[in-house]
């Protein structure tokens, strides 16, 4: 199995664990080296650009809140390659809030309403990554590293 | 506690689908064995499948009511739904191409709330529309044009605006992209028509 993930892009211990959730699935292996960057991008207009696509984050305004909701999207080049099945993690500083498994025949998108359960789950400052894995015939994409800090204000 | 409280949101969720669009829904509980292995695997696990739409999301609900638990589904999929079915779901009572939206408490229009469960009813959508957003669901950032040549779907990243300002019925222009959505052509670019 071909497996696409960001060569460029780093990979911390915790990252490793929650790659290797994601590349359990299909039994293939993953291969990433570099530099960890000290500090990270707002998730204000964040994009990150892969070989084969691109993921794109962006803090929206809901129900009254100016940060109310991080939309968040990986985009894949080969659009063949865009349907099936998805698998992914959302972390707030390293912890994972959700873990999910979706059916898509587009692109994945999701929000991630900072409001959940009562409480808010991000709070300004908070580091926001997500890794998602989608398998398509013999090539498995995983998302380069988008780790990004909920801004304090709106973009 | 939890997991019986997602499942009845689940059961909620699957019967607003059955009753209105007539499609069968599974809910499977089973932790995926994939997951089971994690370091700290979640404590339960919903995975609601709408089989005749392909309609697939398996999560750990975190709502702590079944109605909440229902909402947390329901934004997951509704898009998903309304573009492989090519329905209006659930319809609004008082009419038009706007479905109603989940919210924590039910399905909400502008008129009144339809708690989670007691879904009767979908419509086809008008054909009269042209040229104007059909509907947009602000909770996942998805919407449809109606157009006379086929409807488009488009979606926050294709929108070249402000998408708080997106409503049903208002006018818009689109350029048409590769690939598509469900039973749709997808907008490569979608902008509101200047006044």
């Amino acid at each position: 199995m071909k497996v696409c993930s960001d060569p460029s892009a780093s990979l911390t211990r915790r990252v490793g664990r929650t790659l290797l959730f994601a590349v359990t699935l299909t039994s293939a292996s993953v291969l990433a080296a570099g530099t960890a960057q000290a500090s990270y991008q707002l998730c204000t207009n964040y994009r990150v650009t892969t070989h084969w696509g691109r993921v794109e984050v962006d803090t929206r305004p809901a129900d009254g809140d100016p940060i109310g909701g991080i939309a968040w999207a990986m985009f894949i080049n080969n659009i063949a390659d865009i349907p099936g099945r998805y698998d992914y993690q959302i972390l707030v500083d390293g912890r994972p809030i959700f873990t999910d498994t979706i059916q898509k025949d587009d692109n994945l998108h999701i929000t991630i309403p900072r409001y959940r359960s009562g409480r808010y789950v991000y709070e300004s400052g908070d580091e926001i990554q997500v890794i998602a894995s989608h398998a398509a015939g013999k090539v498995l994409y995983v998302t380069p590293i988008n780790r990004c800090t909920v801004p304090y204000t709106a973009g | 506690m939890d997991q019986e409280i997602s499942r009845r949101g689940a059961d909620l969720l699957a019967a607003d689908i059955e009753s209105a669009l007539g499609f069968e829904v599974h809910i499977d509980e089973t932790i995926p064995e994939h997951l089971r292995r994690l370091a700290d695997p979640p404590g339960w696990w919903i995975e609601f499948t709408v089989p005749a739409l392909n309609v697939l999301v398996g999560t750990t609900p975190g709502e702590l009511t079944p109605s909440g638990v229902a909402y947390e589904l329901a934004r997951r999929i509704h898009d998903d739904v309304l573009a492989r079915s090519g329905r209006i779901w659930p319809a609004d009572p008082e009419g038009g191409d706007q479905p109603l939206l989940p919210t924590l408490d039910g399905w909400r229009g502008p008129r009144g709330l339809i708690p989670y469960g007691q879904v009767k009813a979908a419509k086809d959508p008008d054909p009269n529309l042209d040229g104007v957003v059909r509907w947009w669901l602000p909770h996942s950032y998805d919407g449809l044009i109606a157009s006379h040549s086929g409807d488009v779907w488009f979606s926050l990243w294709q929108y070249q605006g402000d998408e708080q300002r997106i409503a049903p019925g208002m006018p818009v222009t689109w350029l048409i992209d590769e690939g598509g959505h469900g039973k749709y052509r997808k907008a490569s670019e979608v902008r509101p028509v200047q006044p």
